[in-house]
């Protein structure tokens, strides 16, 4: 049987982009269950940790965020889905961070340029959209994904195929997340009204700086 | 944490993407499906036809697509309305469909309080649970209090229609009395037994003469380019308008009329062509009814008589009777909200001029003049689909009063100006809940007073592209389909020379919306109401079924080019829709529902005194559709909000600067907006262009930006209404007299 050689890197990858893409999801029963999961957030922080990231204070807080609720994941649920729908959706005052990457650009339309782009790095990438995805394909939880996907694949790979994959995975985020990512998060930033997409977003913008670095972004993007 | 791990490739796939549940493991991919033939998939190019839904001409359009997405439109070439081309509305379409504003999921309120400025707290649902929570709403409605106590505000279509006649509503609201109330009216009454005439052949006209009509400044697209042609082959073009209008300012003779008086200088030009022998006998004679009784009418209305009232000398009017009886073919233009749209409370006498001069000269339904329908015959759902008939509920006394008005009400439509005080003072009967579609509070005259009527309401459920200002009452928002999302057949009705079909294929929607057809379905079903949605109701077998009646297929459209029908020579009618058969010079319909059957001389509503010294403009630009696009970041760079247009003398008179924040004011209410001075405009008026002043926060572009110009204008309680009883039921939007000082 192949073995699959994970590197402390692969694997704290693996869990940022997996946390990233569920948590900027719209938030269901099982998200919120996930979240009073001590075990997760230690995980997170600690692979974090590993990386030089320190992003163990802003864990820390969106712990206590959790925490506050006291184990009533409905309660929880509910505050998530509004402060979502406020931030991402449609909201008063206006919906203050559209979640898509092409309200970034252009003309600010969305359906615009980086979905064409995007949708063909993810057929590149042999992966079609899920036809019960119900947001667009620049959504930024369908661009971390993609990248997490990315990153399994340069994991399981054979020798020879590491390089395209991992090529792929710099090209997307110099020409996407960490392009975008840091017109989009701030304004998650300033305008969250409860904690834990505010932290969410820092935590965010850490994690897209630290892959900034790891994967040299102004060679050939 | 040792810092490498050795795993079996089976276990890592399971570790990194099977496991269910966990935060930071997660479930498999949400987003995607991996899939081999991925690798070799190509960008989708194609084009899907349809016609454009911005404004009511429904241009046939081509889409043109990459990725799932429209990159480009452009008009269809076979299409006799878009000649190939669109409008700068229609080319900006695309915002409707890609707004990051837009609604996109079913939403509900999480606070009940609701206000001007009040967030909902909105929070996404499920269609499931959006329909169930309105079904089960208008069910519990419905059963305890009745039919009549839910309103369905919206835009006449099969679908809202359909909607409320199953559930035996008899409150359809339509915006019509804010519109064109008065064309369909007095058409009806005069000519069609229906509605208005909506195709005007232009290319052939040499003589065009208009009231307050600005369809060169509304940016009408297939107009535009007929009057163009019509120009170059020589036509002359008159137009009668106290503000310098686009159109105005291209036309050989503009008439500065003081507004509400263009009823005296038509009734006047009657006199003249009556008087001066110049009408079209032969056409007279045949085709129209009640001549010898409108020559004694008219007998008084000289031009010497018009001039003192309308301030325009008497050889001018004079003049013009002359040239549009001899320069032929010659035509009134006209749409909605032109001069004998629903703007004044003498505006049906001034319409049925129209339709009198247009019959005087042998235009009507003849080249150059306006064209009566030319349809194909398409089933409609009771044809379509085994329904039990509609309750008898649905022809009771409604919340607007409309039946107090037997012409519109044959219409079927309603009144935008009486329904927020039924509703308040509960008259006839309360009303408890509302579905709306495609209606914005910005539409109606004095939305304060819709504002409290729809605080009334014990639910609200809305349907919408935007979060509109009526969007922020809703308890229930469900998402609407745009134009480019929806599909069948659309019949040519602003330029009909033939019959023709457009046909219309959707884009998949990207978003989690349900056109309003598919919301009526569900609703009906859940409430219990399934014997008004059969199984296999939709658009899709109403396609099938008007394809099988014009004996054609999709794919033949296609093949041929996403239209359907082909060029044949116009035939002029010989008959026409009223009781005579004939154009009814003196309408035999007015008479018998107990109005004037000949035009006379009414002033109009508003008065000017000392201390509301000016009349009210509202005007319309090319490239902005009524209250739905002032979302548009272009749009906004070069027309950042509205204004009030000010003769620049008066105003220098009045110590008011280009620029000046001032204050409009009306026995209504008070809008600020700054001053812009200008030379083409009377000195008693001011205009405002209409669609501004935005306050729902929703629209990230448009809030706050200007003032709406329907805040000065009066909404009216059914005996108000009754006091003017016109046959249209006009909201009279411009018969408003104002002051104006600075802020």
């Amino acid at each position: 049987m192949t073995q699959v050689v994970l590197t402390e890197e692969t694997i704290a990858r693996l869990l940022h982009y997996r946390f990233l893409a569920n948590s900027f999801a719209y938030p269901d029963l099982e998200f919120a269950r996930s979240l009073f999961a001590d075990l997760a957030w230690d995980k997170l922080a600690a692979n974090g940790q590993a990386l030089g990231l320190e992003t163990a204070p802003i864990i820390a807080q969106m712990q206590e965020f959790i925490q506050s609720y006291g184990g009533d994941v409905k309660s929880l649920l509910t505050d998530l889905q509004i402060e979502y729908t406020y931030l991402f959706i449609s909201a008063v005052p206006h919906v203050p961070a559209p979640p898509y990457e092409s309200a970034y650009t252009g003309r600010g339309l969305l359906m615009g340029e980086p979905v064409s782009q995007v949708l063909q790095a993810y057929r590149e990438a042999g992966l079609l959209m899920n036809e019960d995805f119900d947001a667009l394909p620049d959504h930024i939880a369908a661009e971390f994904e993609f990248v997490f996907y990315l990153v399994q694949q340069e994991a399981a790979a054979s020798e020879e195929e590491i390089g395209a994959w991992r090529e792929r995975q710099r090209r997307f985020l110099a020409q996407h997340l960490v392009r975008w990512g840091p017109e989009f998060l701030p304004k998650v930033q300033s305008s969250a009204r409860k904690p834990f997409y505010r932290l969410l977003a820092a935590l965010a913008q850490r994690w897209l700086d630290s892959e900034g670095e790891r994967l040299p972004m102004t060679a050939q993007s | 944490m040792s810092s490498e791990h050795q795993v079996s490739r089976r276990d890592f796939l399971k570790l990194s993407g099977a496991a269910g549940g966990s935060l930071l493991l997660g479930s498999q991919l949400r987003a995607f499906t991996p899939t081999p033939a991925a690798y070799a998939a190509v960008a989708e190019d194609g084009i899907l036809y349809g016609t454009c839904g911005v404004c009511s001409m429904g241009c046939a359009y081509i889409a043109h697509l990459r990725d799932g997405r429209i990159v480009r439109l452009t008009g269809n070439p076979k299409d006799q309305t878009a000649e190939g081309k669109l409008c700068v509305k229609g080319y900006s379409g695309l915002r409707f469909l890609y707004d990051p504003d837009r609604l996109q999921y079913p939403m509900k309120r999480t606070n009940p309080e609701k206000g001007i400025g009040v967030d909902p707290g909105w929070v996404k649902i499920s269609w499931d649970e959006a329909l169930d929570l309105t079904a089960s709403k208008f069910k519990a409605i419905l059963d305890t209090d009745g039919p009549q106590s839910i309103a369905v505000i919206a835009r006449p279509k099969t679908w809202p229609k359909h909607f409320a006649k199953a559930i035996g509503t008899p409150n359809l609201i339509v915006h019509i009395n804010t519109c064109y109330a008065t064309h369909a009216a007095m058409w009806r009454a005069s000519v069609t037994g229906k509605d208005k005439v909506w195709t005007v052949d232009y290319d052939h006209a040499k003589y065009i003469l208009g009231f307050g009509w600005d369809g060169m400044g509304k940016s009408k697209n297939r107009w535009g380019r007929g009057v163009n042609r019509a120009r170059l082959n020589g036509a002359r073009m008159v137009i009668l308008d106290p503000r310098q209008s686009i159109t105005a300012a291209k036309a050989d003779e503009w008439i500065p009329v003081k507004p509400g008086t263009d009823l005296a200088f038509a009734l006047a030009m009657i006199h003249v062509i009556i008087n001066e022998n110049l009408y079209d006998k032969e056409y007279v004679e045949n085709l129209t009814y009640g001549f010898d009784e409108l020559e004694v009418s008219v007998q008084e209305y000289t031009p010497e008589w018009a001039a003192s009232i309308c301030e325009v000398p008497a050889e001018t009017i004079a003049h013009v009777a002359r040239d549009f009886a001899t320069i032929k073919p010659s035509v009134i233009a006209h749409h909605k909200r032109d001069a004998g749209g629903p703007n004044y409370a003498n505006s049906w006498h001034l319409n049925r001029c129209y339709i009198i001069l247009d019959a005087l000269v042998g235009s009507l339904d003849r080249p150059g003049g306006h064209i009566l329908d030319r349809k194909h015959k398409l089933p409609g759902l009771g044809n379509i689909f085994e329904m039990p008939p509609y309750p008898d509920t649905v022809k009771g006394p409604r919340i607007d009063g409309l039946e107090k008005f037997p012409i519109l009400y044959g219409t079927g439509k309603g009144s935008f100006s009486t329904l927020a005080d039924g509703i308040i003072n509960q008259d006839p009967y309360p009303v408890k809940a509302a579905l709306v579609w495609k209606h914005n509070l910005l539409a109606f005259p004095e939305p304060a007073r819709l504002v409290e009527a729809l605080k009334a309401l014990e639910f609200i459920a809305v349907s919408d592209i935007l979060p509109s200002e009526m969007v922020q009452f809703a308890d229930v928002v469900l998402p609407d389909n745009t134009f480019f999302e929806g599909s069948g057949l659309n019949q040519r009705t602003y330029q009909a020379m033939y019959p023709q079909v457009a046909l219309r294929e959707a884009l998949p929607a990207p978003y989690d919306t349900k056109s309003i057809g598919s919301v009526t379905i569900s609703l009906l079903r859940k409430m219990g109401l399934g014997e008004y949605a059969p199984e296999g109701m939709g658009g899709k077998a109403i396609l099938a079924a008007q394809l099988e009646a014009l004996g054609t297929t999709k794919d033949e459209i296609k093949a041929a080019g996403g239209m359907f029908g082909d060029e044949t020579p116009l035939k002029p009618k010989t008959e026409f829709g009223t009781p005579s058969k004939k154009i009814e010079l003196y309408s035999t319909v007015l008479e018998e529902k107990g109005y004037a059957p000949l035009p006379l001389w009414e002033p109009p509503r508003a008065v000017l005194s000392d201390a509301y010294p000016f009349h009210l403009l509202i005007y319309r630009k090319p490239f902005e559709r009524m209250t739905q696009s002032q979302n548009d970041p272009v749009l906004r760079e070069f027309w950042p909000e509205n204004a009030v247009l000010m003769n620049g003398s008066k105003a220098e008179e009045m110590g008011i600067a280009d620029g000046d924040e001032v204050v409009v004011e009306s026995t209504t209410g008070k809008i600020a907006l700054k001053a812009k001075l200008i030379k083409g405009i009377r000195p008693d008026c001011v205009a405002i262009d209409h669609g501004f002043g935005h306050w729902s926060a929703g629209y990230s572009v448009a809030a706050g930006k200007g003032a709406n110009a329907g805040d000065l204008v009066p909404a009216m309680t059914i005996e108000e209404q009754l006091t003017h009883n016109t046959p249209d039921m006009a909201a009279y939007m411009e018969d408003v007299a104002l002051k104006v000082y600075k802020a």
